[in-house]
Order: C-alpha cells, then sequence, then structure tokens
C-alpha cells in the first residue's frame, strides 16, 4: 500500500496525538492548582466594581475625564462609561444593562454601528431579527458572535486596532504584565472597525440575571455580528436558564465563535 | 451556530483562542512558547512547525532509527516539561528547541546500548514502540540521506568541544551565527571566531581524509 493511500495515521501523527495527552494532563494539574488558587478569591469583574464605586481618587477621575471628551459631555452615562486606549481607541466598560441609546451612540463614535436592547430580568429578543454575519480579523481569524454573562454589567468591549489588542496580548504572555492586571484592564471583547464592512453592525441585548444574592446583581448579554438592516428587538420569554454560570447554557467547544478558518466561521454565523 | 458561555475568565479564554489561531497560522512566537507545555492546540502548532526538521537534525547525527524515533519523542517532551521556564529574551523559539535537542542528542551518544536497554522501560514515550514498517522505510530513506551529514560529525568529532557545538548549529542545522551563540550561550563574536577555527580545521582534516582515500579525486582538484 502507497503511503497516500494509508488510513492509519503515521509515526508524526501518532507521537502527536500521545505527546498532546501528555501536555493535557499538564494543563489539567496546571487548572487544579489554579482553581484552588481561586476559590479564596471573588471573581475579577467582582473586585473591580467595588475599587470604581469606592474611588474617590484617580480610577473615578479618569473615567469621568473620559466620558466628557469622549461622550462629548451632552451624554454622561453612569449605565458606562467611555475610556481612551493608550496607542487609539477606546475603552467601554458597562456597568448596568441600561441607556442603550446612549451605549448605541458611544460605539457609533467609536466606529462600530449598532442595535442595543436592554431588557427585563427574563427576556431576550424574539429571533431572527437580523441576518448573521461574520467580520474577518486583520491578521487571521474571524469574529461572529457571543453571550457573556458576569457579575454588575458584565463586560467591557474595546473599541480599536487588533493588532493592538494582540500586543496587549503579548505582553501578558511573555509575563510582562499579571494575569489579574491582563484581566482588569482588557476587554472582554475587541471591535475593530477595521474589519466591518459598510452593512455591518454589532446587535446586543441583555438583562440582568441574580448573582450573589441580588436578584439582578449580574447581567447576560448577547452579542453578534449582522449584515444588511436589523429589525427592532421584539421582547420575548427566554427559555429556560442552562446548567452554566448566569444561568447560561455550556457550549459544547467551551470557546467564543472567534475561528482559524473562514469555513469553520462561515458554519459558525450559518447556525 | 454560536457559542455560548459565561466567560468567568474572559480574556484568558478568548486571548488563548486568538494566540491558537495566530500560532498556526504564523508559527508559534517567543511569547506563546511558555504555554505549549499546557496548551494541547499550541502545542500541536509547535510540533507542526517542527517536526520535519527536528527529525532531520536527529538523522544528522544518529544513524539509528529505532535511537532516532526514540529521541524525536524524547525532545518534545523535553520541551513540554521546560517549556514553563522559557524567557523570550533568551533565545528564539527553534534555537531554544535546537538547544534541547543538542543536549539530549549528545547525551544519547554518550550512553552505552547496555544504558539504553536498561533505562528503556522507565520512559514515560517510548517513540520507536510507534513505528510501523511504513514509518520504518520513511525514516530509514531520512537516515540514508543524512549519511554525509554524519561522517562530518564523525570528522568533528576531533575537533575541540566549543568549536564543533558552533560549526553544527551553523553548517549542518543552518542557524545563523547569532542564533547558534544564543542556543550556546556565548557571544555572537565569541561565536564567529569559534567557527572560523573550526572551520580551517576540518577543511585540512577532510581534505587530509580525502587524500588518502581517494587519490584520483585529490589528482583532479
Amino acid at each position: 500500500m502507497s503511503q497516500e493511500q494509508r488510513p492509519t495515521p503515521n509515526f508524526e501523527q501518532r507521537l502527536l496525538v500521545r505527546l498532546k495527552a501528555v501536555v493535557a494532563e499538564h494543563g489539567d494539574a496546571t487548572a487544579r492548582v489554579e482553581a484552588e488558587d481561586a476559590a479564596t478569591l471573588k471573581p475579577a469583574w467582582r473586585r473591580r466594581g467595588p475599587r470604581l464605586a469606592l474611588g474617590g481618587g484617580v480610577a473615578i477621575a479618569a473615567v469621568a475625564t473620559a466620558l466628557i471628551v469622549s461622550a462629548g459631555g451632552d451624554n454622561p452615562s453612569k449605565a458606562f462609561a467611555v475610556e481612551p486606549q493608550e496607542g487609539g481607541g477606546v475603552t467601554i466598560k458597562i456597568y448596568s444593562t441600561s441607556d442603550a441609546s446612549g451605549l448605541e451612540q458611544a460605539l457609533e463614535e467609536a466606529g462600530i454601528k449598532s442595535q442595543v436592547a436592554w431588557l427585563p430580568a427574563g427576556m431576550v429578543c424574539h429571533e431572527p431579527h437580523y441576518t448573521p454575519s461574520i467580520v474577518h480579523l486583520p491578521g487571521g481569524g474571524t469574529l461572529g458572535g457571543m453571550t457573556m454573562g458576569g457579575p454588575g454589567g458584565g463586560m467591557t468591549f474595546g473599541v480599536g486596532s487588533t493588532q493592538q489588542w494582540r500586543e496587549r496580548l503579548g505582553e501578558h504572555m511573555r509575563g510582562e504584565i499579571s494575569d489579574d492586571e491582563f484581566e482588569n484592564s482588557t476587554p472582554n471583547l475587541n471591535l475593530d472597525p477595521e474589519s466591518f464592512r459598510p452593512d455591518q453592525s454589532v446587535v446586543l441585548s441583555g438583562s440582568p440575571v441574580p448573582y450573589d444574592g441580588d436578584p439582578e446583581g449580574g447581567s447576560v448579554a448577547k452579542m453578534a455580528i449582522a449584515e444588511g438592516p436589523v429589525e427592532p428587538c421584539e421582547p420575548v420569554p427566554a427559555p429556560p436558564n442552562g446548567s452554566g454560570p448566569f444561568g447560561l447554557p455550556q457550549s459544547a467547544g467551551g470557546r467564543p465563535d472567534y475561528a482559524p478558518s473562514d469555513e469553520a466561521a462561515a458554519s459558525g454565523a450559518a447556525g | 451556530m454560536e457559542t455560548e458561555r459565561a466567560l468567568a475568565r474572559p480574556p484568558s479564554e478568548l486571548s488563548r483562542h486568538l494566540s491558537v489561531v495566530a500560532a498556526r497560522e504564523h508559527g508559534v512566537g517567543a511569547e506563546q512558547l511558555r504555554w505549549i507545555g499546557t496548551d494541547p492546540d499550541l502545542f500541536e502548532a509547535f510540533y507542526s512547525e517542527h517536526v520535519e526538521s527536528l527529525q532531520r537534525f536527529v538523522a544528522r547525527r544518529v544513524g539509528d532509527r529505532e535511537r532516532a524515533a526514540d529521541l524525536t519523542a524524547e525532545i518534545f517532551l523535553a520541551a513540554i516539561d521546560s517549556a514553563h521556564r522559557y524567557r523570550p529574551g533568551r533565545a528564539m523559539p527553534k534555537t531554544w528547541l535546537y538547544g534541547i535537542a543538542r543536549v539530549l542528542v549528545a547525551n544519547d551518544c554518550r550512553r552505552s546500548g547496555r544504558e539504553r536497554a536498561g533505562e528503556a522501560g522507565e520512559e514515560r514515550l517510548r517513540g520507536s514502540a510507534l513505528l510501523d514498517p511504513e514509518d520504518a522505510a520513511r525514516i530509514d530513506a531520512r537516515i540514508d540521506a543524512a549519511a554525509q551529514s554524519r561522517r562530518l560529525y564523525e570528522a568533528m568529532d576531533r575537533l575541540p568541544d566549543a568549536e564543533r557545538a558552533v560549526l553544527e548549529l551553523v553548517a549542518i542545522d543552518e542557524l545563523t551565527v547569532t542564533e547558534a551563540a544564543a542556543a550556546l550561550g556565548v557571544r555572537s563574536g565569541t561565536a564567529r571566531v569559534r567557527l572560523h577555527r573550526a572551520r580551517r580545521k576540518l577543511r585540512a582534516d577532510l581534505e587530509a581524509a580525502t587524500s588518502q582515500s581517494n587519490p584520483k579525486k585529490e589528482d583532479r582538484s
């Protein structure tokens, strides 16, 4: 049988399988240690909340200044804050699921068209009300959409260059900034205006969920990329909660749908 | 279908995935290497990038198929074990991997057949146990193709260790002098001087050997 016809994997492929099993064992052991460490700490977003709320110092001053500069001073919302990023772009920190039109305006000013719908607890938008799409990220990869959950507003968007975001990631990988600093200072999600076509926009919807004893202490939000017109959100009761944190369903793959290839991204957008 | 997930540590998860995307497309960078020991996807990208050249590296030094397969597995295992200690400023990923390979191959060459047989049962992963007949033929062909390199190695055995090491990395493994210096932990200037001396001695040695074994060729030159 020739090498092209052989159905079984060759030495290099068999060795890869065995080596990946060793790596997975290493990873599991590391994750167990991290989980034990994390059990004694509160979630990162939870830690960030009180620091800003108590502020009175540099953090609050920086947020206030950013609001005046970035929101033009005529629409200073307490539901979110817009902060300039070092090197260009902005970070939008969402503290609560309110002031949807203010957030739409902030995203528009940053270069991203959007429809934002903040709904009462237990409600979601009736779908479909838009055509799902993907954006191709500079330097490779694509972005479709994702569902997020967390304490408070539960999310931070970066609007800026993918390259800049990856450089920040590189600093973290090189150990130049700590895990904690990275998580507290880096957006959950980066939207790169350069990667959007003129007919593409962001569709964001969310609602409060119980967290830490507070019936509306957390929130979940769904972010998607749409192409073409987006119909208004028609609120309908949400399906039963999933088994994951913040009542979210657990995904099979366990990852946001940043996809390594066009094919994978296309199948993600179609679904 | 949209992936739905509560992002307890979202930036880390996103960064991990973007990192894998970048590694598959552009190779595992220095800033990613420390994660190959715990992230199977990143490791696969690293393995795919280097396994061919690493096998050639081994074949140029080891003329035995089973040993070559064992060493290939050992080198990647060592990389997995030590990735968390990698520091980007000290060496590029390829240089770092070749540094590991060089040490393990040198150690293997110093061991006797009896020592190897005694250690066989203690190994976590024995590469030669994964070979089938078609693999064997393919690896033998690679080893045969590297026969001249191994003859060169025999001649290099007569060089001082420091000079041999830099010549090996530059002339055979095609590292730059700067990369070789980094792999050996010496300055570029030092590596350059050693390379010059090694080449001069080796040329004289090979010319002498050629003139003894093949006088006709010597006559033509």
